[in-house]
């Protein structure tokens, strides 16, 4: 029986989490504004203060995640939301 | 007046840092531990109050934090353990 | 433990390990330099310039008189914004006044630039030029050098990305050292330097790490926050709530806002705002600014420092009759509970919120977040050049040590060659600092034994440290050789850090090569000897399996 690698797929891992949690976290920071139900500083300069964590959760599961495939569609589903709730938003503006 | 403050902070925070090290130590028997532990832990409140009397809480706060970062990377520098202990 | 237990924690420790070092000599550098940039303002850049040594000519009057005198001999366009950055080691040493055109109405707006010297009020040096060059037109001295290099490595947004970036990687470092050092408070009294030598690192690595745990995160939230604000944080955020537009999304959150022009002329009571603010126990005035000068509903703001606050405030006047409108910090009107902590991220970043004391404490530690970065380097270097771990010969991983060594040896010799750079070649700053940088790494990449290096680049930024007084004796008029109690205060205190810092550095006697007295690392000595760490646990469990 091989033993399963620690990380599977390595290389689209780490530019998944050096590219696509970077990329995923800054359009929710954009997107936050749209949805969070706070007065108008905390909802826009909060997901500002909010960004690293959202970043390092992102780190993590993209790193930890036994399926890449799983990272995909977790971080590929938040990009597509947020950027419809960007739309929305725009839109409603 | 500030010095003065200053130095029963950092006196303060040095010597709770050496009754909590107690605790970590093989020679004190749990309950004596427990006992250095809630000593030491009293003495760092004492500090961070005396912190907070040159400066406002916030202020205090971050700089008490910082003080008991260094005091404890200190001690443990200067008093190593050259011995296994459990 | 479990497989599947074992698997998670050993993907932690490889994550800690390999964004460790990748990030550990850019860490290094940030941090050591960041320890530095705590003293940048008011103490070096007092250090810095001789002319802060001297009585300054700045009172309201004087101020006030100049600024009406600019705004006299410029065109009305100029009236605009009318600012005035009062000299003084927390801003810049001349008194500068700047009076800019419309900029929100016309891009090509146009601004002006008046120097004067503080001490005898002369006019030193005049501009005019496009708004966006405006700051590109003040003198740089050493201490703006280390505190941009730290900020953004001087290399623009690309920098501060870099930066930014790091200040997210320590954060996930600290993470992944918490998640695979489970006996956490064991290791806060834990040291044991006469073992061994991946020991002794591994130790101080982990007591470091430990004990400043908070201020290790504070540090990378914030500098995490202060990198990626202005090249991606206010843009993402101004994109949906001011559809892209962050003039907008500054405008209304920052503490100066624009008056409506009246049309109706007023004359402008400069001397009465300035007098108010420079008589306010404990206020230390910045930066006075007057937006529609000479219009009747002109505003003006003084920017500035109490001595008891954490933030920085902003004093609002009416400027036709000087009355004050109430106190703003720069995020009080973003409100709720992230305008106190946006407030809180600059001063918590620097240390400037407790005096001198609070920026000695900050300092230190800084200098000891750098070497967690340097120790981590070391031990990485240890676990696979003489451990199991590595992969690649020897000489790979040696080559990796001599770089870090280059690198980080060769940074502190340049942050002390910087001072002589400053009193010697104040226009070369950059350039003498890169080329010492550049010399001390080639030396370490050239050599054989790192330890040798690290001893020799230490004992020559020693060297220099210690006879940076004569230096001082040699350049400066008051000195601490011919008036040591009246030269400056400042000036006095940092002749004896540097003596004292560089007699350590001399004293402190570092090995010429590597200790010999190797712990064993196979399986059946790790079980029995406390040696080993979690890490090489792990490691050790994982090679079984």
């Amino acid at each position: 029986m091989t033993k399963e690698p620690l990380f599977s797929s390595p290389l689209v891992r780490t530019l998944t989490a050096v590219v696509g949690c970077l990329l995923v976290s800054v359009v929710m920071t954009a997107a936050m504004p749209a949805y969070l139900p706070f007065n108008q500083g905390d909802r826009i300069a909060g997901p500002t203060l909010l960004f690293p964590f959202v970043w390092l959760a992102q780190f993590f599961y993209t790193a930890m995640s036994r399926s890449i495939k799983r990272v995909w569609g977790v971080l590929v589903l938040l990009l597509i939301s947020h950027g419809l709730l960007i739309v929305w938003a725009l839109r409603g503006s | 007046m500030t010095a003065l403050w200053i130095v029963a902070a950092i006196t303060l925070a040095v010597l709770g840092t050496r009754l909590i090290a107690q605790n970590f130590s093989q020679n004190t028997a749990p309950n004596e531990s427990n006992l250095f532990r809630n000593l030491g832990l009293g003495l760092w409140v004492i500090s961070l109050l005396s912190t907070h009397a040159i400066m406002p809480w916030a202020q205090a706060v971050f700089t008490w934090l910082g003080l008991l970062s260094l005091v404890g990377i200190g001690w443990v520098f200067l008093h190593p353990k050259r011995r296994r202990t459990e | 433990m479990s497989t599947n237990q074992r698997d998670q924690l050993k993907k932690y420790y490889v994550l800690h390990s390999w964004v460790g070092v990748i990030t550990g000599i850019l860490l290094f550098v940030i941090a050591f330099t960041g320890a530095m940039s705590v003293f940048a303002r008011p103490d070096l850049k007092l250090w810095a310039n001789e002319s802060l040594h001297s009585p300054s000519k700045i009172t309201p009057d004087t101020v006030a008189e100049l600024m009406h005198q600019a705004v006299l001999q410029s065109d009305p366009s100029y009236q605009a914004e009318v600012h005035a950055f009062l000299p003084g080691p927390k801003v810049w040493t001349n008194l500068v006044l700047i009076l800019e055109q419309d900029h929100d109405q016309d891009p090509d707006a146009q601004a002006l630039w008046y120097e004067y010297d503080p001490r005898t009020l002369e006019l030193v040096k005049q501009w005019q030029g496009h708004h966006d060059d405006l700051f590109e037109q003040r003198s740089q001295d050493m201490s703006d050098f280390i505190s941009g290099f730290h900020a953004d490595l001087h290399l623009g947004r690309l920098g501060l990305i870099l930066t930014g970036l790091l200040g997210l990687t320590l954060m996930a470092s600290i993470a992944t050292g918490l998640f695979i050092h489970r006996k956490i408070l064991k290791e806060l009294f834990t040291f044991r330097p006469d073992r061994s030598l991946r020991l002794l690192l591994t130790d101080t690595h982990k007591v470091i790490s430990v004990w400043g745990i908070l201020f290790h995160g504070m540090i990378g939230f914030t500098g995490a926050f202060l990198g990626l604000a202005t090249v991606l944080l206010v843009p993402a955020a101004a994109f949906v709530s001011f559809s892209g537009d962050q003039e907008k999304l500054l405008e209304t959150f920052t503490a100066e806002v624009e008056p409506e022009r009246s049309g109706i002329h007023a004359s402008m009571r400069v001397r009465a705002v300035l007098e108010d603010a420079f008589n306010t126990p404990g206020l230390e005035p910045l930066r006075m600014s007057v937006y529609g000068w000479g219009d009747k509903n002109a505003l003006g703001y003084v920017d500035a420092v109490h001595q008891s606050a954490m933030p920085r405030e902003t004093h609002a006047y009416q400027m036709i009759d000087a009355a004050p409108l109430g106190m703003t910090t720069s995020f009080s009107k973003v409100g709720g509970i992230s305008g106190p902590i946006l407030d809180a991220v600059f001063p918590l970043h620097f240390g400037n919120f407790g005096g001198l004391p609070v920026k000695i404490l900050w300092a230190v530690l800084g200098l000891s977040t750098s070497l967690i970065a340097l120790t981590g380097m070391m031990i990485w270097v240890e676990r696979r050049a003489y451990g199991s771990e590595g992969q690649l010969a020897r000489t790979q991983y040696l080559r990796l040590s001599r770089l870090t060594i280059g690198a980080c040896a060769g940074l502190v010799l340049a942050c002390c060659w910087l001072f002589y750079l400053q009193r010697l070649l104040p226009s070369h700053i950059d350039q003498g600092f890169f080329a010492i940088w550049g010399l001390a790494l080639v030396w370490a990449l050239l050599r054989r034994n790192d330890y040798q290096t690290s001893r020799q680049l230490l004992g020559a930024s020693g060297l220099l440290l210690v006879f940076l007084p004569a230096l001082d004796a040699l350049s400066l008029e008051q000195h601490f050789f011919n008036n040591p109690i009246l030269s400056h205060f400042n000036t006095m205190t940092f002749c004896l850090v540097f003596i004292g810092i560089g007699l350590l550095a001399l004293a402190k006697k570092l090995p010429t090569q590597r200790p010999q007295q190797d712990h064993k690392t196979n399986a059946s000595t790790n079980t029995i000897d406390d040696d080993v760490s979690d890490m090489d646990r792990l490691s050790a469990a994982g090679d079984r399996s």
